[in-house]
């Protein structure tokens, strides 16, 4: 009786350990971020500061850090849609009224730009209007425009 | 004076202003000195879209105590045809950046001045602002 306690006691421990070697792992997996190039030097780039013991989890740095990520994903969709329709990407980004107005333009520069505008009248507005649906379904931008 | 005269106006600043920054271009200007130039470019130019608007909504122009730049982005935004509202949109955002952030940012630097004096023409020049 004691042994088969003893075995089982010892299974659960080695499983135990399994496990929290594994969530370790994985939550070392999951703070790995790539960035995307044309983010890079944004705002984006002020992470969560974790090192301080606070009392609640969720402060504002923490939503500031989430609505970053939910702006940084609306932009990728942008980029998704532009690599379909124009085989072209996001190389850089402007905000310039970040925190001032409700929904703003997002400015952005894009590979074979200068291409782009040449092989078309107003390439500008075929940017707006292929990306008119997401844009009005868009939570912090209400056009987007050629830097 | 009337709003059309206004945003012709403030359209000949704007278009000076850039053809004085291209004069002194070749010469080196300091980041501060273009930016400046840039935050007021940027303003006027938003300001024509602002009267050319007001000059064809003469109930709007009349009233007071309205929140006018509203008005005109919510009805530029759910009545503009698409080349308004990118311009009308894209002004609004370097204006906002313009009055109230006071940073510096070297990016408003890399800005095409010259496509958006093109397109600010464009609507300026126009008979009926469509909206």
């Amino acid at each position: 009786m004691n042994t088969s306690n003893n075995t089982t006691y010892s299974m659960l421990t080695t499983l135990s350990l399994v496990a929290v070697g594994l969530s370790s792992f994985a939550s070392a997996q999951s703070d790995i971020v790539t960035k995307p190039n044309y983010i890079a030097g944004s705002s984006y780039d002020r992470g969560v500061d974790y090192s301080t013991n606070k009392q609640s989890t969720v402060d504002s740095s923490t939503i500031k850090n989430d609505i970053e990520m939910l702006r940084l994903l609306e932009i990728e969709s942008f980029n998704s849609e532009l690599k379909l329709k124009f085989d072209t990407s996001i190389l850089n980004t402007w905000i310039p009224a970040d925190e001032i107005l409700e929904k703003s333009c997002l400015f952005v520069s894009l590979n074979n730009q200068e291409e782009l505008m040449n092989s078309s009248e107003d390439f500008e507005l075929d940017l707006y209007l292929i990306l008119e649906e997401k844009i009005n379904q868009s939570n912090f931008f209400d056009m987007i425009a050629l830097i | 004076m009337s709003h059309q005269d206004l945003a012709n106006q403030f359209n000949n600043f704007a278009y000076e202003l850039i053809t004085h920054h291209l004069s002194i271009n070749d010469k080196v200007i300091s980041i501060q000195d273009e930016i400046f130039l840039r935050r007021i470019i940027f303003s006027r130019y938003y300001y024509v879209i602002y009267h050319k608007y007001l000059e064809h909504n003469p109930k709007l122009s009349a009233s007071t105590g309205t929140n006018t730049h509203s008005v005109i982005r919510d009805n530029i935004r759910n009545h503009g045809d698409a080349k308004l509202k990118q311009i009308f949109l894209k002004l609004r955002t370097l204006r906002a950046w313009s009055d109230y952030k006071l940073s510096e940012d070297p990016m408003a630097v890399s800005f095409n001045l010259q496509g958006l004096t093109g397109d600010v023409y464009k609507i300026v020049t126009r008979i009926n602002i469509n909206c």
